[in-house]
């Protein structure tokens, strides 16, 4: 996937393997004890912020850390010394420790948001601190647990360790580097990017957070057991907030969010302040000082900052401007509509009806494309209401609605402002709240789901304002957006990474069409942020295809588009329709309404009080009369 | 039955201070929606300053409390321009970040500058008690008190009534539409930033005199100012109120008969326990905040 | 009163205006139409302060303005009632009209122009004490154009008033514009609904991608054949 900030250079993937035979063959070279004892403790750091790093990857700031770290420590050091346990079932004892606290945790705290997050975060840290100094019994308070026995009776010296700890740190990254170039890192990234966008292409944000978290925690809890066993005492003394602290700064300097950000992070955090000599008091207050400067001046981190200057700096050496400078805006909204080609072709009606099939991609196709029902009888119902009812407070948004959409229709909700429509999209797609009152979808009850539920059975909605991954390009937003109805488990992602790369390839491929389909081929490398505000509304239509909608929901398509856009539009929904998808559209340009809509529903202060064919409609008294010309008593006095 | 008396009464005198604390941070998270994990702080620092002016000019107690507010608010006025304002329009996570690495360098530079032992300011006021019925107070605690309602009574009326304190609340609403009200919005933003500053100054050097000061003691303070903004809810001055009454009397309850070693859980229990439970706490309206 | 030359605005990389320039007449109404994106609301942004050209000069009753804070453009006479009305929700109808004359300090004239703002505005007395956020659409772009005229302004900026409302409001709020230029009021008007603006406005300018492609009287606008096309829906 193309990533503007982060470039692809080849030669990273021979100096990798470099380093890792460097890091093979070092210890025996290096004969300098406290060297290696450094490395030990880089590499432990390094798992520590590697997994921190996961919840940034989904947009979670933890201040809690260290629980799971200590706990792993606790549950590895008890095991072994109390209950002579031997190393490796407590070793892996203590990670699944860790990841049940992490579910615990994660199930309680995940809905929250940002700043509360970190609080409540925070809160665990610190109480698990007070347990561990408080409950003698178990943890032996401020006392410690000491003579922690080594992994193995052969582990003497350092060397042993460090060879543990590097197959460690090399097994968890490349993990994580596969998880990166996979289903579950795209879906990640599109969260962290927009949330809400992503959640309406199907990308359920609980589970990637939660999936998140409960790595996060394995690896911080296995990393815990590794300290216990090699520092062999433990005391609460480790689950101080200054460990916590370093562990953000390594990530949040080293690049968050990348995965060779942490690692730097790590090493130049574990190595400097020993190079430095810098006394203990001095270093916390270094710390708070490099964490403001960081946010200040390079908030995406200190390697990424420098990267991304080092690069300008020899693309203006070498006098080529980058690919997606070269793009110009286009001139004229006019410009960028006639460049569609606006044949239909077999790739296209496929990408749209998610009928794509690579080899031996059955697995992940199979699934979702069973449970899409293509309905092209018109008379069939696919969404009914009943007795919809919203209410906010006291006011009565949504009165006993009852509506029906019909398979492969373009049906139009129109109404004053207030009237209730957005309310009513917003309660069909898992947005906003339902009071009371049923929504069948296909005879499935549609009520208590959340909206990236809804989105992977086929219902899919736009905004009114303009939501786009703006950070990413034109392209990889719509590749994005289809990682919604891709089947992402962990164990494709790690262990079946040919899949992976095909699941990409058939993305990219569905990316291709409906890129050309809504016009904007051209534009494919250009970051979606610099668009002109028709080709985002066009853009953001193409992304809610590309997760293959059965029923497509359009707020306010029309807003701010010209006469011509408008017209444009017109014909995209109704080539949209053409392909089986059935169409709701909350509206108020009238030009749109009556030119592609088979019928109509009005609203007017909650309830529905007309429905039929647009022109039916058109001359309805009571429409006219609530929407088009009704004298309101509000009317503001002009004689004075 | 006296003990327990006693036991709410320390507990009502010390959420009072939690209360202001609670109303300062209310300023800067519920108004501003800036997360201000260095509020402890403008605590701890002012109770310093209290300390060293205290202790090596004579000044009277009550001056040496205002001064060290108003240097208190007026760090926090550089702090707001050079650290905020350049972030302001980031996500919300970079000033989280930026003012947990202001918290964690103030703590720390005043560790160096001033020892980490702690540091007993002497008491300007009589150490006798007076008795009322069968509860013990002494002066200090009743001007603590009495000092704290004022000020929080005092914030109210000027965030309510005034021109800049509708100023105030019209920025933190709508930016753009305040500025072309002719606001000028970067002083707005400075004012309140200080203002939240100096009433957490000012709660610092009130208790000062009756607990030691010591330079780590930020920290647990903005935690628990959080926990009152949290269960008062986001924005609320009454449920700052509330919630830090609620917290003082359940610490000092908590602490007399179930276990002192837990007192500063009780903060982060009720933290989790409200967030979880009811999220917009017990008097606030929707939160705004991540 | 109002002349701007040559105005270039970049928002970042993005050449929003490209060398505009136009003037506004003491109490004329004039109107500036064009598609979302094609940079009206940027002209205006530009005029108020909100935004600052890296070319060219605005001058205001024969001041200039270009680079000058928002808020001493505001107390100028120069007020801008933005886009999306932007009412303070959580503060009373009151409260908002209140920060209207923020920057004012002549006691008695504010009271007399509130008295003018209720008559015109009778709804806004009516809910004086309540909370401008549960006002329906119509009743907030009132209360909007209420608190612009407290700030006393010798121009008004109008930014897309009717964007949003329904059609029978529409027609409301263009009755309200057209009573204000009658009193006197110069209004340099935002709209996207050119029509509107066209049977509102005594001259106008259409802009596309950032430049001024058209200007004239509206009654000439009205025949042009593009804007016809374009903007008037054929």
């Amino acid at each position: 996937m193309t990533r503007p900030k982060e470039p692809v250079i080849r030669p990273i993937q021979y100096s990798i393997l470099v380093v890792l035979a460097a890091a093979l063959i070092a210890p025996q070279v290096v004969d300098d004890q406290f060297v290696v004892r450094l490395a030990i403790q880089a590499g432990v750091f390094i798992l520590l912020a590697s997994a921190h790093n996961l919840l940034m990857k989904v947009g979670l700031l933890s201040l809690g850390p260290v629980a799971f770290y200590g706990l792993g420590a606790y549950v590895s050091a008890i095991l072994t010394t109390r209950y002579e346990v031997s190393f490796l079932p407590a070793f892996l004892a203590a990670g699944i420790a860790a990841t049940v606290a992490g579910w615990i945790i994660g199930r309680l705290t995940l809905r929250l948001r940002t700043a509360y997050f970190v609080l409540v975060t925070l809160g665990f840290a610190e109480c698990f601190r007070l347990v561990a100094l408080n409950w003698i019994e178990v943890t032996n308070g401020p006392m410690g647990i000491a003579a922690i026995p080594p992994p193995a009776p052969w582990f003497t010296g350092y060397l042993p360790y460090y060879y543990f700890i590097l197959l460690l740190v090399a097994l968890v990254l490349f993990g994580l580097y596969c998880i990166e170039h996979s289903t579950i890192g795209r879906g990640m990234l599109a969260l962290r990017e927009n949330e809400m966008l992503a959640q309406s292409v199907g990308i359920s944000s609980f589970r990637y957070m939660m999936l998140a978290a409960l790595l996060s925690s394995f690896i911080m809890g296995l990393a815990g057991s590794f300290y216990a066993h090699f520092f062999q005492f433990l005391g609460p003394e480790i689950l101080v907030f200054d460990l916590t602290i370093t562990i953000v700064v390594m990530v949040i300097a080293g690049g968050r969010a990348t995965l060779a950000g942490p690692v730097l992070g790590a090493i130049l955090f574990t190595v400097l302040p020993e190079l430095l000599r810098t006394a203990q008091e001095w270093r916390m207050a270094i710390f708070g000082l490099l964490l403001m400067i960081i946010m200040l001046f390079m908030p995406d981190g200190i390697f990424p900052t420098l990267n991304r200057l080092a690069l300008r700096l020899i693309r203006d050496r070498l006098q080529r401007r980058p690919q997606t400078d070269a793009i110009s805006t286009p001139d004229s909204e006019l410009q960028v509509l006639t460049e569609r080609k606006l044949t239909l072709n077999n790739e296209l009606h496929k990408a749209l009806s998610g009928a794509f099939v690579t080899n031996g991609s059955h697995l992940s196709r199979s699934n979702h494309v069973g449970s899409r029902v293509r309905l092209r009888d018109r008379s069939e119902s696919l969404l009914v209401s009943k007795d919809l009812c919203v209410y906010f407070g006291g006011v009565h948004a949504v009165e006993r609605i009852d509506l029906e959409v019909k398979a492969g229709e373009v049906l139009a909700i129109i109404g004053p402002n207030g009237a209730g429509k957005t309310t009513m999209l917003n309660a069909i797609t898992g947005f906003g709240p339902i009071t009371s009152g049923k929504i069948w979808y296909q005879d499935k009850i549609l009520n208590k789901l959340q909206p990236d539920e809804l989105a992977r059975q086929g219902i899919v909605r736009t905004f009114q304002q303009t939501s786009l991954f703006l950070k990413v390009s034109v392209r990889d937003n719509l590749v994005l957006a289809h990682t919604g109805s891709e089947q992402a488990t962990l164990y494709t992602s790690l262990f079946r990474r040919d899949l992976s790369r095909q699941i990409q390839q058939e993305a990219e491929v569905v990316a291709d069409c409906i890129l050309e389909f809504i016009g904007l081929k051209s534009y494919g490398a250009l970051r979606a942020g610099k668009l002109p505000y028709g080709s985002q509304r066009l853009l953001e239509l193409g992304i809610a295809l590309a997760s293959q909608p059965q029923l497509l929901l359009l707020d306010e398509p029309a807003a701010g588009l010209n006469p011509a856009e408008v017209n444009d539009l017109i014909s995209l929904i109704g080539w949209i329709r053409d392909e089986g998808i059935t169409v709701v559209l909350v509206e108020h340009d009238m030009k749109l309404v009556m030119g592609i809509s088979d019928r109509v529903v009005v609203l007017d202060d909650g309830k529905k009080i007309a429905e039929g064919s647009p022109d039916e409609i058109r001359t309805d008294d009571r429409v006219i009369e609530a929407y088009l010309g009704k004298r309101s008593e509000h009317a503001p006095n002009i004689e004075s | 039955m006296v003990g327990f008396l006693q036991h709410l009464l320390n507990g009502l005198l010390i959420g009072g201070i939690y209360a202001l604390m609670g109303i300062g941070l209310t300023l800067i998270f519920g108004v501003m929606n800036v997360v201000n994990f260095a509020h402890g702080q403008f605590y701890m620092l002012a109770a310093f300053a209290v300390y060293t002016i205290f202790t090596l000019t004579g000044v009277p107690y009550p001056m040496a409390l205002i001064i060290s507010a108003l240097l208190v608010a007026l760090l926090a006025a550089i702090i707001e321009r050079l650290l905020l304002k350049p972030i302001r329009n980031e996500p919300i996570d970079v000033s989280m970040l930026a003012t947990i690495g202001l918290s964690i360098f103030l703590a720390n530079m005043a560790q160096i500058i001033w020892d980490p032992t702690p540091k007993d300011i002497g008491l300007p006021f009589s150490l006798l008690g007076i008795q009322v019925g069968p509860i013990s107070l002494t002066p200090i605690r009743v001007f603590v008190l009495v000092s704290a309602l004022l000020i929080i009574v005092a914030s109210h009326l000027f965030l309510q009534r005034t021109k800049v304190g509708k100023a105030i609340r019209a920025t933190f609403q709508d930016r753009e539409a305040a500025a072309l009200m002719g606001v000028n919005t970067d002083f707005i933003n400075t004012f309140t930033f200080s203002w939240g500053a100096g009433i957490a100054a000012l709660a610092g050097g009130l208790l000062a005199p009756i607990f030691q000061v010591f330079p780590t003691m930020g920290a647990i303070v903005t935690a628990k100012s959080f926990a009152v903004v949290i269960v008062g809810g986001l924005g609320s001055f009454p449920g700052a109120i509330l919630a830090g009454l609620l917290l003082g009397v359940a610490e000092s309850l908590g602490a007399a008969y179930i276990s002192s070693g837990y007192r500063d859980a009780i903060a982060f229990i009720l933290i989790i326990v409200v967030l979880l439970l009811r999220p917009t706490g017990l008097l606030g309206k929707e939160g705004r905040v991540g | 009163m109002l002349q701007i030359s040559k105005v270039d605005v970049y928002y970042g990389n993005v050449h929003a205006l490209k060398d505009v320039t136009l003037h506004v007449n003491e109490g004329e109404l004039v109107t500036l139409i064009g598609a979302n994106g094609a940079g009206k609301s940027t002209v205006l942004k530009t005029l108020s302060g909100l935004v600052e050209p890296r070319h060219g000069e605005i001058t205001f009753l024969g001041q200039r303005i270009d680079g000058r804070s928002v808020a001493e453009i505001v107390r100028r006479g120069l007020v801008h009632c933005p886009e999306g009305r932007r009412v303070f929700s959580d503060m009373t109808i009151g409260d908002n009209l209140d920060l209207g004359t923020y920057s004012r300090s002549d006691k008695d004239q504010i009271t007399a122009d509130k008295t003018r703002v209720f008559d015109l505005f009778p709804i806004l007395k009516e809910r004086f004490h309540q909370r401008a956020g549960i006002l329906s659409g119509g009743e907030q772009q009132m209360l909007a154009i209420g608190r612009a005229l407290l700030a006393r302004p010798r121009l008004l900026l109008l930014d897309e008033p009717s964007l949003g409302l329904a059609p029978i409001l529409v027609e409301q709020i263009a009755e309200i514009i057209r009573a204000l230029h009658l009193r006197g009021t110069t209004i340099l008007l935002n709209e996207q609904n050119a029509e509107m603006a066209l049977r509102l406005a005594d001259r106008g300018y259409v802009l596309e991608t950032g430049r001024v492609v058209l200007e004239g009287p509206s009654k000439d606008l009205f025949q042009n054949e593009h804007v016809k096309k374009a903007y008037l829906g054929g």
